[in-house]
């Protein structure tokens, strides 16, 4: 008695969970779903059916070029973030209370802000003669092009997905079991040797997590490289923007648009599949050094 | 005036935002309202605001019309409405190559009856666009580098042996960047079209390296005020905005591409009368007028005599002696071949 009454509140639960996430849903359908479905379709159906915007998408130098560069920029993006934001995790996974509130509070600020905001923001810091420039040449790396160059697009994309990087990070870190750290000084692991062969490959997961994170991010990028970097740079979302906000060529921009699509899944499957290994062996991330 | 990529900047995703206009036209239609309303799509800040003051609300006033404003256009936004039967908009603020290309397709036909296209500069007054405001796209050199021997012409500014510096441009060609470039190289002007690209882009390469792709309005004023090129092409108008606030540039107006914006009726719009009487009336001399003197764009409308002061008329499109040194693009010529110029464009810039 007792247990069919628990399944049933259990169903009823679920089917009240079901109703309360129906408003998102259908937002989700109707504003995401619908319009993904459809410019995919067209990209299929205009000027005539077949896979034409695809056949010329590919034959295009330029868009080759773009695609390639955009990929490049984004790898770039993800490990530069990854590298700074590891240790800031680490930090964050040792800290007392306090200071970890301290360090998800600047983590997070950016976050409160808007991103048009924040690329002004770098629009001015980046400035000739502005600080990181004049930063910059106080340490000898002075003339270095900020803005209009790949330096500040990367530097300004960086900041903006740093979040993105440190918050998986931190979450994977934090249930790390410390103690067996201690078991691997027990048996007479240096501190470094500890960190690289116990530490590292149980953060694995979160790494690929937020990798994985930044860098579909990085290609859907488009604010950021338009106003800080110049057309000489333009990443992918550039052209799909141009593609329909000029030249109204939906059909070419869904082509782009569904190749950019089919890399994230492809991406998102490898990570996937990645992480899985990971954590079905997780003591195996160091098997090959010796 | 063509803050086009302003616009684009703010809307960032446009392709989905325009489906969505597209599915989800669910709003009333003006059709019931009749001839007693319409609305009107313009670019925002303070160009609308100046058009509000010396058009809309004077033009309410005389006719009872309510006009409703909104901004920014948005091409993709045009299409999308006029595929789905069902505008909400009335009046359309069009740059220039968008009259013959969308002429019939996502414009009407205007009722020209009431319009003296002598009024107008020659080739301005069109099937579907009659031209409200008047721009150009201008060389401004630095004063400070340039000062003993200033450039005189668009040679000039693809002379970086007599002229070294930085060059800032528009990252859009249809402001001219073509043209001029041929221009600077002994092209005639009455003989640009069709556009020479190899021969351009091959002027053009004289000035890539280091050079700067402005996107918006405002960023043109930024460039000037942080003089980071020293030799740009500007909108006459944001070129007056930059001197005004302290930048030391001076323009040059020989070979000045003379450029105007129109108004437009989208096509399918349900209220056409009152579009067409809105049309009439701001491109009339005394609007006209007032526009000229409430912000640093040109009278489209000739007989219009705006009262300026010398810094302002130092960078006017519409006065006399600068128009006597412009020339114009070949709207048709482009309206059939942007996607050509766009993508060659895109190759050379970002490829």
């Amino acid at each position: 008695m007792a247990a069919t009454a628990r399944r049933l509140s259990g169903r009823s639960r679920r089917t009240s969970a079901l109703l309360l996430m129906l408003p998102a849903l259908a937002v989700v359908l109707v504003f995401f779903v619908y319009p993904v479905i459809a410019l995919s379709a067209r990209s299929f159906l205009e000027p005539e059916p077949g896979v034409s915007q695809y056949v010329s998408l590919f034959a295009d130098g330029t868009t080759r070029t773009i695609l390639v560069r955009t990929l490049v920029v984004a790898a770039l993006v993800t490990a530069v973030t990854l590298v700074l934001a590891y240790p800031y995790a680490y930090l964050m996974s040792l800290s007392g209370p306090g200071v970890r509130a301290l360090l998800l509070f600047l983590v997070l600020l950016p976050f409160w802000s808007s991103l048009m905001a924040r690329t002004f923001a770098w629009i001015v810091l980046l400035q000739p003669r502005g600080i990181v420039a004049t930063l910059l040449s106080s340490i000898g790396l002075g003339g270095v092009p900020l803005l209009g160059s790949q330096v500040g697009v990367t530097i300004a994309m960086t900041q903006v997905l740093l979040p993105f990087m440190v918050l998986p990070l931190f979450n994977t870190m934090v249930r790390i079991d410390r103690r067996l750290l201690s078991a691997a000084h027990s048996m007479g692991a240096s501190k470094f040797r500890a960190l690289v062969r116990v530490f590292v490959p149980l953060s694995m997961p979160g790494v690929a997590a937020g990798c994985v994170i930044v860098f579909v991010l990085s290609i859907g990028f488009w604010v950021t490289p338009r106003l800080i970097g110049s057309p000489q740079q333009s990443l992918i979302g550039q052209l799909i923007e141009t593609k329909v906000g000029t030249l109204l060529d939906f059909a070419g921009a869904g082509a782009i648009s569904v190749l950019l699509l089919v890399i994230t899944a492809v991406l998102l499957l490898v990570a996937g599949a990645g992480a899985r290994l990971l954590l079905g062996s997780p003591d195996s991330g160091g098997r090959n050094d010796e | 005036m063509k803050e086009h990529q302003v616009r684009k900047t703010v809307f960032a995703a446009s392709a989905v935002a325009a489906l969505l206009a597209g599915c989800s036209t669910t709003e009333p239609s003006d059709s019931s309202s009749g001839a007693g309303r319409l609305t009107f799509v313009t670019y925002g800040s303070a160009f609308q605001d100046a058009q509000e003051s010396s058009m809309i609300k004077p033009f309410e006033k005389e006719s009872g019309i309510k006009v409703t404003v909104e901004s920014p256009v948005d091409p993709a936004k045009l299409k999308v409405m006029v595929e789905s039967g069902d505008p909400t908009w009335d009046v359309y603020l069009a740059g220039q190559q968008e009259v013959p290309a969308y002429c019939g397709k996502y414009f009407e036909k205007l009722d020209l009856s009431n319009i003296d296209k002598n009024e107008f500069a020659p080739g301005t007054v069109e099937e579907c666009g009659v031209p409200i405001d008047t721009y150009s796209y201008v060389i401004a050199y630095n004063r400070n580098k340039y000062g003993n021997n200033p450039p005189t012409s668009i040679k000039d500014f693809f002379d970086t042996t007599n002229f070294p510096g930085v060059r800032a441009m528009d990252n859009n060609p249809g402001e001219g960047n073509l043209e001029l470039a041929l221009i600077a190289d002994g092209v005639d002007r009455k003989s640009l079209y069709p556009l020479d690209y190899d021969r351009a882009f091959k002027v053009l390469d004289r000035v890539k390296n280091g050079a700067i792709f402005w996107s918006s309005g405002a960023e043109q004023v930024q460039i000037m005020e942080q003089q980071r090129a020293d030799m740009i092409l500007v909108w006459s108008g944001r070129g007056y905005e930059a001197v005004k606030n302290g930048a030391p540039y001076a323009p040059v107006w020989q070979d000045n591409a003379y450029h105007w914006a129109s108004l437009a009726i989208v096509k399918g719009s349900p209220n056409k009368a009152a579009a067409q009487k809105f049309i009439d009336y701001v491109v009339s001399k005394e609007p006209q007028t007032r526009w000229a003197e409430s912000i640093a764009y040109g009278a489209a409308n000739l007989t219009a005599t705006p009262k300026l002061d010398e810094a302002r008329s130092d960078w006017d499109s519409s006065r006399a002696e600068h128009r006597d040194l412009s020339w114009q693009i070949d709207n048709a010529w482009w309206g059939k071949n942007q996607d050509e110029v766009m993508k060659r464009w895109i190759a050379w810039t970002a490829g």
